[in-house]
């Protein structure tokens, strides 16, 4: 349980309105973080029916369809760490015709491991969809008008996120191995689809976008970013690591200018895509919460973090998403998107997300599975210990450059 | 007579591995999830257990040796009173529970605090880096058995870290 003692635990709007003012963030992630922390005193996860839920869920979709509809089948589905799932069926009328499609309901629970926002995610997956295989976005709650807590809902996208014929203990698709035959398929289309995501224009996040405008030349939006988890570290730790404020110091004063401005998926690995066993083609990218408009060495050196990939079977060659050596990926990443992958770049957005996993894992896991505040503690309880190895390189690369 | 803490944590593995997971429907996959890991855990805890004094000790020592270092090198900082009462929990007997922790949330606290101060010169931050290696060393040991390291052999021994 938290320390009663401990400020964070229950902040008053003093400490709220110190950390708002400390730390400048876009405006949409300062609303779910303001909000987050007015809710931190209050309860934590009580666990919901399928019936209730599935009732919710009604709700939110008579909004948008009225009455014609029948909302079935609703069942839980696993996977991810940081939002509760439910899965069902939907069939509506529309323009005479019966329609039907299954469905995610994609939800918060009163605190996460990452507090984000529906807003944004709903956005970043239309805004890639035609670009990169993205479930279809439906509707939104963001303020909880209908549902629980906010969520969204799409549609539901077939495939499995590993291979079912190598079962893996770990949590959240991390060190998937899929296999020497089925890794180069894979590997081809993870590569094409993160080209592609980086070049795609920008102009569908237009006027009134939950994303803030990034500009190439300035370093304005990327110390923005490194402010964000800089107050989230501020807001969920229950103790200090010095190690991790030599990293925001470092982050701040480096801060390199975007020299192309993308959008960055933010979490974009093995374990956030489906893959259809037969075909084994990639039907859909999933856990676009995190997404940013920012630099693509972003997602470049979030992909290859030791974390998410294996030894190949030779025992010496690492993949970085269990998918392809990190050096073949830049090179084949550069060839497809045109677009060059700096070395000093790369080094920076190694710290940066080593940085920001710390703060995901080492703050707010651990501040949040104490709580109760998900559906899941036990899961987040067992992530937060990742922690410890990104902490670990995160020490030895900020050797490197102090 | 107060029953082992060891075998209490036994029977509840047993009783979780031997009857709760057989009966489970294997189609309620967020369940069969949240199970393993909660055996997992219980597992774990149940290994780490006898070792959590020596534990709190050697990271007590590791925050020590940080602050002193980072006091030595910038003699300015407030760090001399939690090393002090370091020093002496370090050297006490017995304790009252939670000191040493305590102790050592104290300590990370105030080099914390050096390394945000504006006025910290790079080679203190460099050293702050330098000199975390020993609690990043632990935590990582300690943790081992989650399977999160992608080179197991690469994280020192927690037998050694904790001098066992």
């Amino acid at each position: 349980m938290p320390n009663q003692t401990d400020a964070r635990a229950a902040p008053e709007e003093r400490f709220i309105a110190d950390v708002r003012e400390a730390f400048a963030v876009e405006p949409e992630i300062d609303r779910v973080l303001t909000r987050k922390l007015r809710n931190r005193a209050g309860p934590g996860y009580s666990a919901i029916s399928l019936e209730d839920l599935s009732g919710s869920t009604a709700n939110l979709i008579r909004a948008h369809l009225g009455d014609d509809f029948t909302l079935s089948n609703a069942r839980w589905l696993g996977g991810g760490a940081s939002k509760l799932q439910m899965a069902f069926d939907l069939e509506w009328r529309e323009a005479g015709e019966t329609r039907s499609q299954a469905m995610v309901l994609r939800m918060e629970p009163p605190e996460a491991i990452v507090e984000t926002s529906r807003r944004r995610e709903f956005e970043a997956l239309c805004a890639a969809s035609g670009t990169l295989p993205v479930p279809r976005c439906r509707w939104f709650d963001t303020e909880a008008q209908y549902l629980p807590y906010p969520g969204l809902i799409y549609d539901f996208a077939r495939g499995v996120t590993k291979p079912s014929s190598r079962p893996s203990q770990q949590v959240t698709g991390i060190g998937t191995n899929f296999g020497p035959e089925l890794r180069p398929v894979l590997a081809d289309q993870f590569i094409a689809h993160m080209a592609a995501l980086h070049t795609m224009p920008l102009d569908v996040l237009g006027e009134g976008s939950a994303f803030a405008p990034a500009v190439a030349g300035s370093n304005e939006s990327v110390i923005r970013q490194v402010n964000w988890w800089r107050r989230v570290w501020e807001e969920d730790r229950l103790e200090d690591c010095p190690l991790v404020d030599v990293a925001a110091r470092w982050l701040i004063e480096n801060a390199p200018p975007l020299d192309h401005v993308s959008l960055v998926h933010g979490d974009f690995r093995a374990g956030n895509f489906l893959y259809d066993e037969d075909t084994r083609r990639i039907t859909a990218w999933l856990d676009w919460e995190l997404s940013v408009l920012g630099d693509r060495h972003q997602d470049l050196t979030w992909t290859s973090g030791a974390h998410f990939g294996h030894y190949a079977e030779d025992g010496v060659t690492f993949l970085a998403s269990g998918l392809v050596p990190a050096e073949d990926l830049y090179r084949r990443y550069e060839a497809a998107s045109g677009l060059s992958v700096d070395p000093v770049r790369l080094r920076y957005y190694r710290i940066f997300n080593d940085f920001a996993s710390c703060a995901h894992m080492l703050a707010t896991a651990p501040r949040v599975a104490g709580g109760g505040k998900t559906h899941q503690d036990v899961v987040v309880g067992w992530l937060s210990m990742i922690g410890n190895v990104i902490a670990g390189k995160l020490r030895a690369s900020l050797a490197e450059v102090l | 007579m107060v029953p082992e803490l060891d075998l209490q944590l036994c029977v509840a593995i047993k009783a979780l591995t031997d009857t709760v997971a057989p009966a489970l429907d294997p189609a309620q996959r967020v369940a069969q999830e949240q199970l393993g890991l909660a055996i997992a855990t219980l597992r774990m805890v149940r290994e780490r257990l006898p070792l959590e004094p020596a534990r709190e000790w050697k990271a007590l020592v590791d925050a020590r040796d940080l602050a002193e270092a980072v006091h030595a090198q910038a003699p300015g900082t407030d760090l001399s009173a939690s090393i002090a009462q370091a020093q002496g929990l370090l050297a006490a007997s017995n304790p009252a529970p939670g000191a040493r922790k305590a102790a050592t949330a104290r300590l990370l606290a105030a080099v914390s605090a050096v390394a945000r101060a504006p006025e910290t010169p790079r080679p203190v931050l460099a050293l702050i880096v330098d000199k975390s290696g020993p609690s990043t060393d632990l935590a990582r040991a300690w943790c081992l058995a989650a399977g999160f390291e992608p080179d197991p052999a690469e994280v020192p021994a927690l037998a050694r870290l904790l001098s066992l």
